[in-house]
Order: structure tokens, then C-alpha cells, then sequence
């Protein structure tokens, strides 16, 4: 496909992401609503109201690339000194999480709603990890059906949709302060877009807590991937794919690109009128993502979603949402 | 300028643009093989390389 080609099916849906993102960004200040939550309430209105042109459809995949271009680039905010400080709180809370959750969705599915073993450990990976990102990564490795990812994919979307909202409405009602929200969000929420959101849907400083926390979380892809792997491939002979070519297929490169501006920040390379304008960069480019993340909401997607998955992944969210946000309380409280 | 002068001139161009179009192709099927987070990566360099000159030139 030749440059004029490429760009020809793109910048229509990209210049669509970047229309509803002004116009978020116009609405929020008139009716002083965090502009980046404005920007998915409005995708969402937009794609079940008039509906997202055919034209506009490629464009509209490139949402990820701004999401994880933004998060490269946020990486120029953070100060290693804070991240050191708390990492090792930060850590112990992710794995526990992950092992509480997964454990949870897993036994809750098979025990008590009766729901097919594959597609339990899909909701379990998308619950405990990274939402829509994990269920593809352990589908690969557990060979999931169509129909499985399917409904994984929408319950987790549904959530997604939920939890944006639901969770900055919570925290101001809890008057959290920004590390705790931040690092709440960052634990207990599913798909890395709307963490990002919601966080920033506080204010800044728990926006960067919020996606260090997620990011954290992001990096056990790799770890869950590899354990289901194990796990099925030791009761179904070649029911899985445990090869370190896919273990690496899952691995989310962009981690690369924001440890290294981490690096680059922290040895101040950086001058203050540079970190500023990258500030803005990454905010612009969350606005655009996060119009496309909207976009990419629609109704008839959601009611893919079974209502036993639904319930499971309700409760289970009910249950971990309040742990994490007592337990985070008691070990962010004096920060 | 004779005719045949013209003629390889017009071929050159011609010659150019081609080599610039598979150029291009080569490049956007180089960029779209990649992995979406290594596509990050690349735009946040782009990104961060721009807008770092760009504050120090003052624009």
C-alpha cells in the first residue's frame, strides 16, 4: 500500500478522534466536567446515536497508538524517588491483587455460575491483569473459541464502560486523596484506557499513580500468560502455547519507551519549558485516545455480554474494589 | 537540447518519483508489520524529539 493510500484510510477516522476531542474539550469547560471524560461520554453518544461512518473505521483503531504514545510521553512526569519510595508497596498490592482476583473469578465461575472453564479463565485473566489486552494475550496460549473471546471481550468493554464513570463520581463522594484514588484505580479497574481516564478524571497527580499502578499490573501479562499455558498444557497436551515467541508477542512493548523516558527525565535531560510542552503533548494525546475509546462503545457490543459473566465479574469487582480501597487507605494514608 | 535529451530527462523524473514511491510503500509496510507498542515507542521518541527542539528554538 503506497504513503497516499495508507493515509487516505486513515486521517478521515483520525480527524474524527481529533473533532470529538475538541469538541470535548470545548463542552467540559462549559459545563466543568473533566474534559477527558467528557471525550468518552461524547464517543459513546456519537457511536449509538449517528454511529461511526465505514470511512472513519480505520482512523478509528489507531486509538491505542495515542493511548500508549501518551503514556511513553507521561513517563517525563514521574520521579523515580516517588515511584522507589512507594514501588515496593506498589508491587506487593499488584501481586496480590492479581492473585486474589484471578482466584476469585476463577473458583466463583466454575463453582457457583456453572460457566465453561476457558471462558472463566479469560474473564479471570481480563479482570486481574489488563482487561481486553489480557483476554487476547491468554486466549492465544489457552486456544480460546471465537465465541469465548467474544463474550470475555464484551464484558470486560462493559465494565470498562461502567467503571470509567463510576469511579471518579466514588472518589470525589470519598474526598480520596490523589495517590490513594490513583492507586485504587490503578489496581482494582480492568483495561489500561479507561485506568488512564479515570485517574486523570481526579486530577494529575492521581493519574500518574493511577497508570504506574496499571502499568505495574501490565507487566505480569506475561506471568498469567505463561501460567495458563502451563496450566492447560499439562491437561491437554497440546491445548496450549507456552513458546517464549509468544510469551513475547504479549510482553507491551510501549513499557520500553516509557522506562526510558522515565531514565531520560529523571537525569534532567529535560528543561522545565521542555517537560511542560511534553505535559501538554501527552494530554492531547489522551483526549484523542480516549475520543476513540468512546467511539468504540456501542450497545450492540455490550449485549454480547452473557448475563452469568456479568454477574460474576460484578460481584467480583464489588469485592476487590472495596478490599483494595481499604487496604490502599491503611498504606497510603499518611502520604 | 535535443529530443533524446528530453526524452531521458523526462525518464530520470519519472525514475525518481517511482524510487520515492517504493520508498514510501517499503516504509509503511515496514511501519505497519510493526508491534503496536513498538509503534509507541517510535511516535513518543518523534513526539518528545520535536517538541524538545522545538521549546529550545523557541517556536
Amino acid at each position: 500500500m503506497t504513503v497516499p493510500e495508507t493515509l487516505g484510510r486513515l486521517l478521515p477516522g483520525v480527524g474524527l478522534l481529533v473533532l470529538v476531542g475538541l469538541v470535548a474539550r470545548w463542552l467540559a469547560g462549559v459545563v466543568g466536567v473533566n474534559h477527558l471524560v467528557v471525550a468518552i461520554a461524547l464517543g459513546i453518544l456519537v457511536a449509538n446515536t449517528v454511529g461511526v461512518p465505514g470511512w472513519a473505521e480505520s482512523g478509528l483503531d489507531t486509538q491505542t497508538l495515542w493511548l500508549e504514545t501518551g503514556i511513553v510521553l507521561m513517563g517525563s512526569k514521574l520521579s523515580v524517588d516517588a515511584v522507589l519510595e512507594s514501588g515496593p508497596r506498589i508491587v506487593g498490592l499488584v501481586v496480590a491483587t492479581i492473585l486474589f482476583t484471578g482466584l476469585l473469578v476463577e473458583l466463583c465461575t466454575r463453582w457457583l455460575f456453572g460457566i465453561e472453564e476457558k471462558l472463566g479463565s479469560l474473564l479471570a485473566a481480563g479482570s486481574s491483569i489488563c482487561g481486553v489486552s489480557a483476554v487476547i494475550a491468554v486466549s492465544g496460549s489457552i486456544r480460546a473459541k471465537e465465541d469465548q473471546i467474544a463474550y470475555a471481550v464484551a464484558t470486560v468493554l462493559l465494565f470498562d464502560a461502567v467503571t470509567v464513570f463510576a469511579y471518579p463520581l466514588v472518589g470525589g463522594l470519598l474526598d480520596l486523596p490523589a495517590q490513594v484514588y490513583g492507586v485504587w484505580a490503578g489496581l482494582s479497574m480492568y483495561s489500561t484506557g479507561p485506568v488512564v481516564a479515570a485517574g486523570f478524571a481526579h486530577s494529575d497527580v492521581a493519574g500518574q499513580w493511577a497508570t504506574v499502578t496499571k502499568i505495574t499490573r501490565n507487566l505480569f501479562i506475561a506471568v498469567v500468560a505463561l501460567g495458563y499455558s502451563v496450566l492447560y498444557a499439562r491437561r491437554g497436551g497440546d491445548d496450549a502455547d507456552a513458546s517464549l515467541g509468544y510469551l513475547w508477542s504479549t510482553f507491551p512493548k510501549f513499557l520500553v519507551g516509557f522506562l526510558g523516558v522515565v531514565v531520560l527525565a529523571n537525569v534532567g535531560v529535560f528543561s522545565e519549558p521542555q517537560l511542560a510542552s511534553l505535559e501538554n503533548a501527552y494530554q492531547w494525546l489522551f483526549l484523542v485516545a480516549f475520543a476513540g475509546l468512546g467511539l468504540s462503545i456501542t450497545t450492540d457490543d455490550l449485549r454480547e455480554a452473557g448475563p452469568r459473566p456479568v454477574g460474576v465479574m460484578g460481584a467480583v469487582l464489588l469485592v476487590v474494589s472495596t478490599v483494595s480501597l481499604a487496604v490502599v487507605s491503611l498504606l497510603f494514608a499518611t502520604a | 537540447m535535443s529530443d533524446t535529451d528530453h526524452t531521458t530527462g523526462r525518464e530520470a523524473s519519472a525514475d525518481r518519483s517511482s524510487d520515492w514511491r517504493a520508498v514510501g510503500g517499503a516504509l509503511v509496510e515496514r511501519w505497519s508489520s510493526l508491534d503496536d507498542g513498538w509503534k509507541a515507542v517510535a511516535l513518543g521518541c518523534l513526539v518528545l524529539a520535536t517538541t524538545a527542539a522545538g521549546v529550545r528554538i523557541g517556536w
